[in-house]
Formats: C-alpha cells, structure tokens, sequence
C-alpha cells in the first residue's frame, strides 16, 4: 500500500506501533519509510527523518517504549518495541475494586483528568474482565472534581519529572503580573482549590501558588528541580512573609466566617485573634457581619475604613 | 471536540484489547464505556481497521466486524491483543479519584478502595505527588452520614453563604455528595419545610436530636445534581479596577470591555450571581477593587451595606 495523503497521522502513529511491536528484529529507518503506511518512500531522507523523529518523541512521550538498537559498531540499526515491556503485566484487581476504579473516574467527570481515568480503567478491565452491562454508578456516592485548569497537566507532569518551570502569577490584591520561576515539589487540592507547593528561584524561600491565578501557560524547562527534601523549609500558606496577627470584635453568633477561619482563636480580653496576609484579613472584614470590628493593628483599622469609604464612594 | 493524535491514538489502543475482552459488545454500550459519541467510536472502529502490519494485506489488516447487528467481533487484533501499562497520569488520575472517595460520606466499599489504592501504588514507578484533602470536619461529616442511615434528626449552627451569621436549624440528612472536596448535604430543613442544600464546612456544630419516630419521615424524592448550580442565575455589570484584576482568574466573570489608558487600566465585565446577597458582600469583600455599575438597586445595596458597615466603627 503507497503512502496516500488521506492517512492520517494518528493512522501513521497506529501503524508505527503496530509495526514495531510484529517486527521480530529491528526496523530500520529505511525499512519504516518504505513500508510503514503513511510514510511517502519517494520524500528525500531529510523530510521523512523529520517527520521519523517527531513521531517517535511523541510516542515516547506517550509512555510507548521504543528502543533504538544499536549494531556492532554503534550505528542504530533500527527500532523495536518490546512487547512485554509495552503491555501492563502486573495488574490483579478484583471485582469490588473494579467498582470503586470505576467510581474513581467518575470523579473526574468532564474534568482535566476525565479521559485519562476512563482509558485507564478500559486497559485494566482488558486484563481483569469488565462488569457486564451498564458502567457502574453508585447513587448513594457521588463525588466530582470539576478541575479545569489547563495548567494542571503540564504542572502534574513537571512535579514528576522534576523539572523547573515558568509562569506568570498575579497574587491576590496586585495589580502587576510577575514572572516566576520555581521547583515544582507537589500538587494538591483543598477548600476546592489547587495549589502547587515548590522553591520560587527569586524569593529564594518555598511558596504556594494557587493553580488558577497562573496566567497564560507553563513553561516546563529542560532544568532539573530540587526536592522538597533539599529545601531549608516548607511553606503551607502563599507568601507567608506578610502575615499580620489582627485583633476582632466578634459578638456571639455573628462573622461566621472569620469564625472559620484556621487560625480563629479567643484572647483573654474577650476579642479574638487570626493570623493570614492583609489582603486577606481586610476582604473577610469588609465583608462580614456589621458588628464585626478589627481592633488592632491600627494599620488594619484604618485600611478596614479605606475600603468602606472608597466602596460607598464609587457606589453613589 | 477537538482531539489530538496522541489522545486519539491512546483511545485506539486501549479499545481494541477492550473489545476483544467485552466481545459482542454493542457500539452504544462501547462508546459510553469510553466516554465518546457513538459517531465518535464508530469512525474509530473504521481507523483501525485499515491499519495493520506492513504488507498490509487481508491477513494482516487488524479484523473487526461491526457492521452487521450493531454488536462488535474482534476477529484479529493483530499486535494490540494487550493494553499497554498504565502511564503515570493514568496511575494518578485514578489514585486521585480515589482519594477523593476515600474521603466523603457515601455507603461504597472502603475496604475496596483502600486494596485498590495500595495496588495502584506498587503500579506507580514514583510517588504520587499529587493529593486532594477534603477539608471538612470529619466528625461532622461522620455524625451526618450516620444520621442519613438512621434518619436521625439533626440540629446544626449553620451560616448560609449570603450572610455572616450563625443560625440554628434542625434538619433531617437525606444524601450527601462532594464537589472540589467540599462536602454538600440535602437534608430535609423543617425552618423551610422543603429540601435544602447545605455545605458542611459551614456547619459549625451540629447534634443528633432523638430520632422521633413519631414524626413522620416526608416523604420527598432528593436528586443528585451533578453540579449545584442555581436555577435562577442574574447579571450584573461591574467595572474592575486596576488592583483587583486578579479576580479575572479566580472568578466566574466575562470580560465585556477594557479600558486601555495607562493610568486607568479597568475592565468591565459581566458576573453572574443567584442571591443578590451574595452579590453584595462578594464586592464588599474587594473593599473597593470593584463597583457595581448595573443594576441600579444593586448598587445603592452596596452603598447602603458599606455606610451600616461603617457606621459601627
């Protein structure tokens, strides 16, 4: 069959793995441009071994182990995939567990991570058998993720491969975008949020960013990162440096927010107390129940006041 | 839906080990198993059927018949009778999803969920760096989801998101689902004598009333929502100002116009919003990064909601 332009490149790709998977030797590159459907055998060497490489990386990056087989003289010979390295090999789990796999991609649902757990599943149930029928839905357990961020493949990938990345953020309360460049260490969700914990390479200091407030796209550098193990230290809160400890009224049953908060804690003057960045303090303030009031540090206080005078003159 | 060739191709390659498992399998039920249209897995069926072994003749074309009652044979699979391994992100998507379940109420198999966990651990080549924490107060959520068996009446100090205040209530759980690991809650509230959502972190403490068994259970039906969206959504329109441009990524707004002077970069923008409560202390709570410009009674609310506010001070 003559390589004809309607083939396309996931047929080309389909073609090259199974190719490469028959071949009992090597295939070398000749032989894969004149017989592997969707390689033109009349292209000059020079575009097919373009068009060659870029395949092959994208594969690789696929997780698909193409090894390259070197000759007596350390020329490639060509390339093969090792069938058992290619197919899962190890996996037993049983039907109870196979529900609860199944329930595990529902939660991603429509989410970053959707097609990859549903993949996931189809492979295992070809090895183990799948539940006949219906996918199975439990009513009584319903749980999602609605994940959307696009940073969060590329950051999940970078976290693994330990490398350094780039971004543009935008800290809650300023108006400048900043260029940040950090060791990615961990990713993780809370108060439905994603946060990625790394080393910020110019604050010299470990930080926590949230995922949404990165702007545009992720630059996953070829520079190793550090670990978190080779850090002098952790930071569970972003830009802990600004952290002020201010001083509230609270009255009884009112500010059920600030009352929430991690680090709400009663003083013995019958006020209580949290701790968290300005900017943060300040929006639960100005939004809580009227009779919520900070008393200390007069910074606060007087920027608590700022604000309300500046809503109540832009709103007239 | 656009799709790239390697997510398409990863999609080919776990199906046809698949199909070959779940033989006789109709297309309907194949493509729900993948999450895809059934256009979408019938014009894949037809891609991999013309792929195969170089030589590519009949015997080594990958075989599947699907035409003839709607229900697929693989007859060959040529090179792909076996999946390939799970990739890392397949290993993580699945441990998340797990982790999540591992954490909200619900009557699945935990002793499932844990084995299957530990298993998909040992499949992991690296550590899983990547975690989802629940952050809910786990004997609150324990007291409901045992109250939800039982049907146990609760009474709870709850604050409603559109104001700052701690109220108590007595309601009766009925299901709990989570979403973006807050834990949500439909009981039955005999304030509103209807079905009512609650989100758990709000309940600041909550006790089990006895379970009166003279008080009839009403009778209702509870839906799951696979979101919890209002019904009754609003507009309004708001100007940005250059200090609370950030909301543009945390928020749900659409940007309709920028103003592009230097001196005053704002934006307006469209945000959506279900209580005009909520609207309100929303922009209270960005002390003046944004001004409602419409609706109009919007707007005086805010400018009342600031004067009471700082009328205390």
């Amino acid at each position: 069959m003559s390589a004809s332009s309607t083939v396309t490149r996931t047929e080309r790709l389909l073609n090259l793995v199974i190719a490469l998977l028959a071949t009992r030797s090597p295939l070398s590159r000749r032989s894969i441009q004149t017989s592997v459907a969707g390689y033109d055998p009349e292209a000059s060497t020079a575009a097919f071994e373009r068009m060659f490489e870029r395949d092959k990386d994208e594969l690789r990056s696929m997780g698909i182990p193409i090894e390259t087989v070197l000759d007596a003289h350390g020329e490639v010979q060509g390339y093969v995939i090792d069938s058992a390295q290619y197919a899962s090999t190890d996996i037993a789990f049983d039907s109870s567990e196979l529900v609860m796999l199944n329930l595990a991609a529902l939660v991603w649902d429509d989410a970053v991570l959707d097609a990859t757990a549903t993949t996931a599943v189809r492979k295992i149930e070809s090895i183990v058998g799948s539940p006949a029928g219906e996918p199975v839905v439990d009513a009584n357990t319903f749980a999602h993720v609605s994940a959307r961020e696009a940073a969060l493949l590329p950051l999940m990938r970078a976290v693994r491969d330990r490398r350094v990345i780039r971004f543009d953020y935008r800290k809650p309360g300023s108006a400048e975008k900043t260029a940040r460049t950090v060791d990615p260490w961990s990713l993780n969700s809370q108060d439905g949020h994603w946060y990625l914990n790394g080393w910020d390479h110019e604050r010299e200091g470990a930080r926590l960013f949230r995922v949404s407030r990165i702007h545009g796209s992720v630059t996953v550098t070829a520079t190793p990162s550090s670990t978190r193990a080779e850090a002098t230290s952790d930071s569970q809160v972003e830009d802990p440096d600004d952290h002020v400890r201010v001083r509230v009224r609270v009255p009884e049953r009112r500010g059920a927010e600030i009352r929430r908060h991690r680090t709400f804690a009663a003083r013995d003057d019958g006020t209580y107390e949290i701790v968290d960045s300005p900017h943060r303090v300040l929006s639960m303030l100005w939004r809580a129940d009227r009779d919520v009031q900070p008393v200390h540090p007069p910074e606060i206080v007087e920027a608590f006041h700022d604000g309300l005078t500046r809503i109540e003159a832009e709103h007239r | 839906m656009s799709e790239s060739a390697t997510e398409r191709l990863t999609r080919l390659l776990a199906l046809v080990p698949w199909l070959q498992a779940n033989d006789g399998i109709t297309i309907g039920e194949a493509a729900r198993h993948f999450g895809v249209s059934v256009e979408q897995l019938s014009t894949d069926l037809w891609q991999i059927i013309v792929c195969g072994i170089p030589g590519y003749g009949p015997d080594q074309l990958i075989d599947i018949q699907f035409w003839d009652d709607d229900r697929i044979h693989v007859l060959n699979p040529v090179a792909l009778e076996q999946p390939m391994h799970l990739t890392p992100e397949e290993v993580t998507a699945l441990h998340l999803g797990l982790r999540v379940l591992a954490q909200v109420p619900g009557d699945h198999d935990q002793q499932a969920l844990i084995s299957a966990m530990v298993k998909l651990e040992s499949a992991a080549e690296v550590p899983i760096p990547v975690d989802i924490e629940i952050s809910e107060r786990p004997d609150i959520v324990a007291m409901i989801t045992e109250a939800i068996d039982t049907g146990a009446s609760v009474e709870i100090d709850y604050a409603a998101g559109d104001d700052d205040r701690v109220e108590t209530r007595t309601i009766q759980p009925r299901t709990s689902f989570t979403v973006d690991g807050r834990v949500y809650l439909q009981a039955w509230c005999s304030v509103a004598a209807a079905v009512r959502t609650f989100r758990t972190d709000r309940i600041h403490r909550a006790r089990v009333v006895e379970s009166d068994s003279a008080q009839p259970r009403p009778d209702i039906t509870v839906d799951t929502p696979l979101r919890p969206e209002p019904e009754n959504m609003a507009t309004a329109l708001v100007r940005i100002h250059p200090d609370a441009l950030w909301v543009l990524d945390t928020e749900p707004v659409s940007v309709v116009s920028t103003n592009p002077s230097t001196s005053d970069a704002t934006v307006e923008a469209e945000i959506g919003y279900a209580s005009p409560q909520w609207l309100v202390r929303w922009v209270l709570g960005l002390g003046g990064g944004v001004t409602v410009l419409e609706p109009a009674e919007l707007r005086q609310s805010v400018a009342e909601a600031a004067r009471l506010r700082r009328g205390e001070g």
